[in-house]
């Protein structure tokens, strides 16, 4: 080795690190011809680098991420095709003969996504019109199909009609009474002691805190005194009352008649008379059934929403989708999942916890405190983009709400956040301002979100297009609030803020009056379980579509 | 022709029997490849190349030899091929060197367990942790982990390189622990 040389472990560095020039690959080339002991080097240091890579794809699951989604563009090479394989036949644990080579995961994918049908365009969530208090709360749906198009979490008001063709549906009540409704069913909760079933079965759980919890049915009411019991009404009549744990009291609606007790076991029908007969017990187990659908339902869709994370992440035009998978859950980071944008490759999570996000086992982070946020790096310039959240909204409690803000004071500055009364507050920094008091131009929306449905899952997204400076806003893949902005600046995101926003000069907004703290203060309240930023305008119908894949319900 | 004792074996066993040593065995044979091949998707189409001739031939393996020390030598002869193919527009060693290499024992020498892997890393103290998280799980290059942690890129090869030493050491150790107790 003369002076010129690298030592071998610096040449084998510059190797594996992909950083050698063509000197060092011949000087190391010549240096391995020679030498035995350093060929055995050599395969221990490729060892090492081989079993980090492995340690890395693990840590990634790659091994599940690599199975090809269905539809997805064509690939130049074919290997990923057998990395699905390979993946499919470690995750089953099967080892498939050769002939399956064609027929990898992709058929499964699109078995999945035949599983769940898709379902129509929503109605709009039911309005203040009429409020009656909040009285109960959705706790759990499944295959409902309904008058309105319901969310789980959302609350009920008093007085409100439920009309439900088919499904199951369970409501919380705040007495603590529970009550499972299976359709086709017609129902009022009246207030949080009392529910009128005026069609269909219903089983109703009830707590100590709720006893003297009361269901009217069309002929007869029943009291509950601590129990489970079930009742089916149907044309008016009330077929089935029966006890399954308990005591409960029903009485006639023809007040001639006695009311009567009835014990765990019992069951009776009110005849045309008005007369409480006994008749044979029937198990009712739909609230058992709402529990089976119901996760199995949740764990179809988020098969299938998997399944077309991996058509998203072939996307060109992503440039960020943190879809926070099972394995991210409790990291500090999370990473980025398109398959394309070299950066960002990871947020930092800070401070923000992680819990459950749209469907059992589906991680989300929860933003609640002024610290929570998820630090992310974007950089360049983008003349069109799509911003889209799947976010829990559990308030609006701040002046401005951040879902994802740019770095403070840059050209291209863009705020994606709501205001306190539920409406998207989008803001582009105009162009030459660098202040931090500048006046943005503003793409505000009326109130698109209503407090009757915080607790649910909603997916938002705002598009812009700098040149024909369009913002377009959406919940749920439906068009809420269209502006055109006074000038064309594209959007620059910089060291940019998921859920929260940093603002590097407080004390230029305390003296301001009117927007003091609530300026440096813009932590969502809630939870986002996944982030998607695109460097184009999304059209509606692709908003739809998203929407209905990764939809809760 | 198939030595295999067992006569009765059909062929789609052996095939069904090979498919299952790769798996076992993908992240030796995935090694060596890349450590002759750098360009990682130029080593991928070798390793699917590789899975397609060994299953092709499955029934000239004979159960219980060394089969990653087979499937490697079937990647020998792709990786050749590749290097002939490429060789204007890539850097590879000489076909020499790689034939050298190829007798020097590969299989045994890259024996790097996995799971004592995961423990060693789990042990390293946090800033070298950081390079390696930031290297091979979110696999970022050198210039890019610089950047982001602002560290001058030189400095990354330093702290990436004593990570691997380090590494390295806790995973002997634990090897010699583990003869220790055998």
């Amino acid at each position: 080795m003369n002076d010129q040389d690298k030592p071998e472990a610096q040449l084998l560095d510059d190797y594996f690190d992909d950083r050698g020039d063509a000197e060092s690959l011949e000087q190391l080339d010549q240096h391995l011809a020679s030498s035995d002991d350093a060929r055995r080097r050599f395969w221990q240091r490729a060892g090492m680098e081989e079993a980090l890579a492995a340690w890395g794809r693990k840590g990634r699951d790659e091994a599940t991420a690599m199975v090809e989604a269905p539809d997805s563009p064509a690939r130049t090479s074919r290997w990923p095709v057998l990395s699905g394989w390979v993946a499919a036949a470690i995750m089953l644990g099967l080892v498939l003969f050769y002939s399956d080579l064609n027929v990898p995961a992709d058929s499964q994918d699109k078995a999945v996504m035949n599983e769940v049908a898709p379902t129509p365009r929503p109605a709009l969530p039911p309005q203040e019109v009429d409020a009656g208090n909040p009285v109960a709360y959705l706790s759990e749906l499944a295959g409902l199909r309904a008058d309105f198009r319901y969310f789980k979490g959302q609350t009920i008001r008093a007085g409100h009609e439920l009309i439900i063709d088919e499904g199951l549906m369970e409501l919380v009540f705040f007495s603590g009474a529970r009550v499972t409704i299976e359709g086709p069913a017609r129902l009022v909760p009246n207030s949080d002691f009392k529910i009128t079933v005026l069609q269909g079965s219903a089983l109703a759980d009830v707590p100590e805190s709720a006893i003297g919890f009361k269901m009217v049915l069309p002929d007869g009411v029943v009291t509950d005194y601590g129990t489970t019991f079930g009742v089916k009404v149907a044309g008016e009549k009330t077929l089935r009352v029966q006890v399954i744990e308990g005591e409960i009291e029903l009485a006639s609606q023809d007040v001639s008649k006695m009311a009567r007790r009835l014990f765990k076991g019992q069951a009776v029908m009110m005849s045309e008379s008005g007369d409480i007969e006994s008749i044979d017990y029937v198990p009712m187990e739909f609230n058992e059934t709402l529990e089976r659908v119901a996760t199995l339902e949740s764990k179809t869709r988020m098969k299938r929403w998997r399944a077309y994370c991996r058509q998203i992440d072939q996307d060109l035009s992503v440039v960020a989708h943190f879809s926070m998978l099972p394995e991210e859950a409790g990291s500090d980071v999370i990473l980025n999942q398109s398959k394309f944008s070299k950066s960002p490759r990871i947020g930092a999570v800070i401070s923000a916890e992680w819990t459950e996000g749209r469907w059992p086992g589906k991680p989300a982070l929860s933003f609640r405190r002024p610290a929570d946020r998820v630090r992310v790096d974007v950089p360049g310039e983008f003349p069109q983009a799509t911003f889209l959240a799947w976010a829990r909204i559990d308030g609006f409690p701040r002046h401005y709400n951040g879902l994802f803000l740019s770095e403070s004071g840059i050209e291209g500055e863009a705020h994606w956040q709501f205001s306190s009364s539920g409406q998207y507050y989008f803001g582009v920094r105009p162009s030459g301002s660098s202040g931090a008091m500048a006046r943005f131009h503003r793409a505000w929306s009326e109130p698109v979100i209503s407090s009757w449905l915080f607790g649910s899952w909603r997916m938002l997204a705002t598009t812009y297009d700098a040149d024909r400076r369009e913002v377009i806003h959406y919940v749920d893949g439906a068009e809420v609030a269209r502006t055109v902005i006074e000038e064309s600046v594209p959007l620059r995101f910089g060291r940019a803020t998921l859920g929260n926003f940093f603002d590097p000069k407080p004390e230029v907004h305390g003296v301001q009056s009117g927007i003091g703290e609530e300026w440096s203060f813009r932590n969502w309240t809630g939870a986002i379980d996944e982030f998607i930023l695109f460097s184009r305008v999304l059209n509606s119908d692709e908003l739809a579509e998203i929407h209905e894949v990764g939809r809760v319900d | 022709m198939r030595t295999d004792p067992d006569a009765s074996k059909t062929t789609q066993d052996a095939v069904k029997e090979v498919h299952a040593l790769f798996l076992i065995h993908i992240d030796v044979i995935r090694g060596f490849i890349r450590a002759l091949v750098r360009d990682h998707h130029l080593a991928d189409d070798v390793l699917q190349e590789t899975f397609l001739t060994v299953a092709r031939n499955a029934e000239k393996f004979t159960l219980g030899t060394n089969f990653p020390r087979w499937a490697c030598s079937v990647a020998r002869l792709k990786v050749l091929e590749v290097r002939r193919k490429n060789a204007g527009k890539l850097s590879f060693f000489s076909e020499e060197t790689i034939e050298a290499l190829v007798e020097s024992e590969p299989v045994e020498e890259m024996d790097c367990r996995l799971e004592l892997m995961e423990q060693c890393i789990e042990e390293l103290p946090p800033s070298m942790r950081k390079m390696i998280d930031l290297r091979y799980l979110v696999e970022r290059k050198a210039p890019e982990i610089a950047r982001q942690i602002g560290w001058s890129i030189e400095a990354v090869y330093v702290g990436l390189s004593r990570a691997r030493a380090a590494l390295r050491g806790c995973i002997q150790e634990k090897l010699r622990n583990l003869e220790g107790k055998a």
